[in-house]
């Protein structure tokens, strides 16, 4: 806090929450369009916050692949009749909403609102089924010149960073398979979200190769799901019932294709992290819980990695000797992930909140310092929270 | 007639691909910094430097990664599964994407490669086989 003129300036440094927290009914939802799941998400997280409609003057949405808006933010606004002071349409893959947090956390900062709705979602299990969305997803991420041509999935982009792991850093494919099996024990603990039968080792490894190393059960879901945030001021947050804090925030972006990475291996997490931790006055080992991307297995081995949660290359170490399950030394994805949650990576953001709380059930650790990292295009763009007490 | 994708040049491609169809893989150096860029561009990425002369790769490269495809992404690429993608280090560090022309179970990490050419369309396409097989 600084003074001039005799006037306050709480600029950066006001301590900014999050109050709110909403998710649509997840699943194959026909009878729901995108901006339905959009709405569905605001409403409960307006309502979890105790907040009215008219106490909401920012907003920050993603985009929708099956229905695509040229000013989405404007459509949702439409939609549910709001007036803002600030307004925020933003593309950036599965980072989206997490990079959404941070922007209405500096835009609260600033004065210019006081509680920011950040909502992605999308119908992909029912749009992708009608049109041509799969391919119009896969055709979008690698370059249409000098990548697509060749024919990869867009789990071969990730499969390309997996290979080079397991042979640089001799990573197996049961630490990979590991990730998958503890995002479906901790679905299955909760009993929440799209897949919650248990699965081991041999059953991923089982499952049916999609771009080797990567099999099935080692992609994200697809799921018509959405869900949302409420980010709030300081003074707001004190009429809500129960805040939490957002005591760090970072971004890092790289580059958007992956052939033109520098090195394979190394992810601009280490940027978006390093800034979170240093906001927050805290270090990786301070971390009782965390919410990692997990659009494929190899990812969180890779955050784990930049986020500092141990050496590069040691990820797959880490699942096996440390462990991150709920009673592993740093428990990952208590909520089930995209790998079996629901296939978005907002609910990291919520599962964060619900872990502060102290409402994540079943897979409630004891947790002051929650993180939860988001990741978009191949490991280009990340966004990182750090969540504690209010 | 495939139904695979043919490269649409752009104005900082279309020389490119012109040379693929003499059977040369050309990149661009820059005067300033030196530094050697793929995909083409018409500015240098490390110091943005709008001025650059064109090297020829003599087609040698080593495989940093690769995949092997087994759901293809669109129906023009299913009658190949399984085959291989690759990261492909060529010249001075610079990473080319593309098919390895060769069975899946043969390819490695490290595997030297050389520079062939598949014709689309009509455009010449780059891609790779293992050398001295
Ligand atoms: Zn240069």
């Amino acid at each position: 806090m600084w003074v001039c003129d005799g006037i306050t300036h709480m600029g950066s440094t006001q301590q900014v929450a999050v109050t709110g927290i909403g998710e649509s009914p997840i699943g194959s939802l026909p009878d729901m369009d995108s901006i339905n799941l959009y709405a569905a998400a605001c409403l409960e997280a307006v309502d979890d916050a105790g907040l009215e409609k008219d106490d909401i003057d920012g907003l920050v949405t993603g985009y929708s692949l099956v229905d695509p808006k040229l000013m989405h933010s404007t459509v949702v606004t439409d939609y549910l009749g709001l007036n803002l002071a600030y307004n925020e349409s933003l593309r950036l893959g599965g980072a989206t909403p997490f990079a959404g947090v941070c922007h209405a956390a500096n835009a609260v900062r600033q004065g210019q609102c006081e509680n920011v709705i950040v909502a992605f979602g999308d119908n992909r299990q029912t749009g992708f089924k009608k049109g041509d969305g799969v391919s119009s997803l896969a055709t979008e991420v690698g370059h249409p010149e000098f990548e697509n041509p060749f024919g990869p999935m867009v789990p071969s982009l990730y499969a390309l960073i997996a290979q080079k792991h397991m042979a640089e850093h001799g990573t197996t494919a049961e630490e990979l398979a590991t990730v998958a099996v503890t995002c479906r024990e901790h679905a299955a603990m909760r009993g929440a979200g799209q897949q919650t039968e248990p699965i081991d080792v041999n059953d991923v490894l089982a499952s049916d190769m999609i771009s080797s190393p990567l099999h099935k059960l080692e992609c994200a879901l697809i799921s018509d799901c959405a869900g949302a945030v409420v980010v709030s001021s300081s003074e707001a947050a004190e009429e809500t019932p129960s805040p939490i804090e957002l005591t760090g925030y970072g971004e890092g972006h790289g580059s958007e294709y992956i052939h033109r990475r520098d090195e394979l291996l190394q992810t601009p997490a280490a940027e978006s992290g390093t800034t979170a931790f240093e906001m927050a006055d805290r270090t990786p080992d301070d971390v009782d819980v965390a919410q990692l991307y997990d659009c494929f297995t190899i990812t969180p081995l890779l955050l784990l990695e930049d986020l500092g949660f141990c050496e590069k290359g040691d990820g797959g170490q880490f699942v096996r000797e440390r462990g991150i399950t709920t009673d592993g030394d740093l428990p990952v994805n208590t909520h089930g992930g995209e790998l079996s949650y629901a296939g978005a990576g907002v609910f990291h953001i919520l599962e964060a909140v619900r872990q502060i709380r102290g409402d994540a059930a079943e897979t409630q650790v004891d947790a002051d310092l929650a993180l939860a990292h988001g990741v978009g295009g191949v490991l280009s763009t990340n966004a990182t929270l750090l969540m504690e007490g209010w | 007639m495939s139904d695979k994708p043919v490269p649409r040049p752009s104005e900082d491609t279309a020389e490119f691909w012109d040379t693929c169809n003499d059977g040369r893989f050309l990149v661009q150096r820059c005067t300033d910094c030196g530094h050697e860029r793929f995909y083409p561009a018409a500015v240098c990425p490390n110091c943005w430097n709008t001025e650059w002369e064109d090297i020829e790769l003599d087609g040698n490269g080593s495989i940093e990664s690769f995949t092997i495809v087994h759901r293809a992404p669109t129906e023009a690429f299913e009658e190949e599964t399984p085959y291989v993608v690759a990261l492909v280090t060529m010249g001075s560090d610079m990473t080319v994407m593309a098919n390895v022309l060769a069975e899946p179970e043969e390819v490695s990490v490290g595997d030297a490669v050389e520079l062939t050419w598949e014709d689309r369309d009509g455009q010449q396409l780059y891609q790779f086989e293992l050398a001295n097989r």
